[in-house]
């Protein structure tokens, strides 16, 4: 997936949102700015399918050299499948931050959230906080 | 000058400390109040990292009669004993930003500007010019008893690791610190070893190392001023809310003094 294709949280989590079996299905990642800040980045705990998400809430956490940074939801739903291979090769984050480092994927309910961001937008951010 | 809240705990145990941390990191999340907060603990405590396995714990006899907790900011595990812990809440918009790490080193700065006003020759660990082989005596330490090195970033126990920014005096750290990011805010926390505990003897505190006679309160009250400077707000002694306070107690249910969040892995 590239970026355009995208919806970001002002948290720096993407989503990717599809059709899938008559359902929408959204998968979840953080932004390649985010990873870039993430130096050294040693752990990450993620939930188990199954678990409810709420939008603006955490669902997992992320651990660099020295600290700890709770990942939070973008949408809301059910967790439906976890990228379990990810906490042991967390340099897929770097490699393809936008494919293979997906995060989980979450059965949607209700509407997508109005404050979700384009990749335009999102990088306006990005740049203004620098 | 802008105002923010000191908070001084007498000695307690180490659910109840760690929760109090999480309630202020909480509250500064919501309405952006800095809090520094000194604390001590009513018996020594081993503290594993968030991610440290709890079977790991038997790598360790020495501490293996200490009460255990674990944190929610990562590292490895701390004996806390002859120790001033702080945790200092801050707001901060962007967890992932480089900007944050920039505390660890004004707060370690502070402490190396006290040690090194006292003659103790206290630096980043990073800023140390020749890091010691297990070999290496030269710096007249006995490197085979108490030895600050190998220095292995595996180390069951925190004070055996080294990052950049830790305060190092001849190659033993005696102060460390680890965040906790969320939305809006940040929780620093950290220990300073102003002594030696017989529950984690491969290890030296400041007084050891010098010769000196460093307290708790003493320490405290030197890095106050410095601190505020740092911030540039005054800090004004007070309590947890009455919110904070049954969020303490919630939050020691849920993780600190549940086993299922101590044994998890």
């Amino acid at each position: 997936m590239t970026p355009e294709e995208l919806v970001f949280a002002e948290t720096h989590e993407w989503a990717h949102i599809a059709e899938q079996d008559g359902e929408k299905i959204a998968t979840i990642g953080i932004s390649a700015n985010a990873v870039e800040a993430l130096t050294d980045l040693v752990y990450m705990d993620l939930p188990a399918a199954g678990t409810a998400v709420t939008a603006g809430n955490s669902f997992g956490e992320v651990e660099s050299v020295k600290a700890t940074s709770e990942l939070y939801s973008p949408i809301n739903g059910e967790i439906v499948e976890v990228n379990t291979a990810l906490p042991d090769n967390l340099e897929i984050l770097n490699s393809d931050p936008y494919g293979e480092g997906w995060i989980i994927k979450i059965k949607v309910s209700g509407e997508t959230p109005e404050n979700l961001m384009d990749y335009v937008a999102y990088q306006k951010q990005c740049d203004e906080a620098h | 000058m802008q105002r923010a809240r000191l908070i001084i705990d007498p000695p307690s145990t180490g659910g109840w400390n760690m929760a109090v941390d999480q309630a202020i990191l909480e509250t500064a999340d919501e309405t952006g109040l800095v809090t520094l907060r000194f604390y001590q603990w009513s018996l020594p405590t081993l503290s594993l990292g968030y991610f440290q396995k709890l079977a790991d714990r038997d790598r360790h006899p020495s501490s293996l009669n200490c009460p255990l907790v674990r944190r929610r900011t990562g590292g490895g595990a701390i004996v806390h004993d002859a120790e001033l812990t702080y945790s200092l809440c801050v707001p901060s918009t962007n967890r992932w930003s480089s900007k944050n790490e920039e505390l660890y080193d004004a707060i370690h700065k502070i402490i190396i500007s006290l040690l090194n006003e006292d003659g103790i020759p206290a630096a980043l660990y990073r800023d140390t010019p020749e890091k010691p082989k297990i070999e290496d005596n030269s710096s007249g330490l006995n490197s085979n008893e108490n030895s600050p090195w190998p220095v292995d970033p595996k180390s069951f126990l925190c004070f055996l690791r080294r990052s950049p920014g830790d305060v190092v005096i001849k190659g033993h750290k005696i102060a460390g610190s680890a965040q906790r990011r969320l939305k809006k805010s940040l929780l620093q926390h950290g220990s300073v070893l102003y002594g030696n505990s017989i529950f984690a003897p491969e290890l030296n505190g400041i007084n050891n190392i010098s010769g000196s006679k460093y307290t708790f309160d003493g320490l405290s009250s030197r890095l106050l001023s410095p601190i505020e400077d740092y911030l540039g707000a005054r800090l004004d002694r007070q309590d947890l809310s009455k919110r904070e306070k049954m969020a303490v107690k919630r939050v020691q249910n849920s993780h600190f003094k549940n086993p299922k969040w101590t044994s998890r892995s």
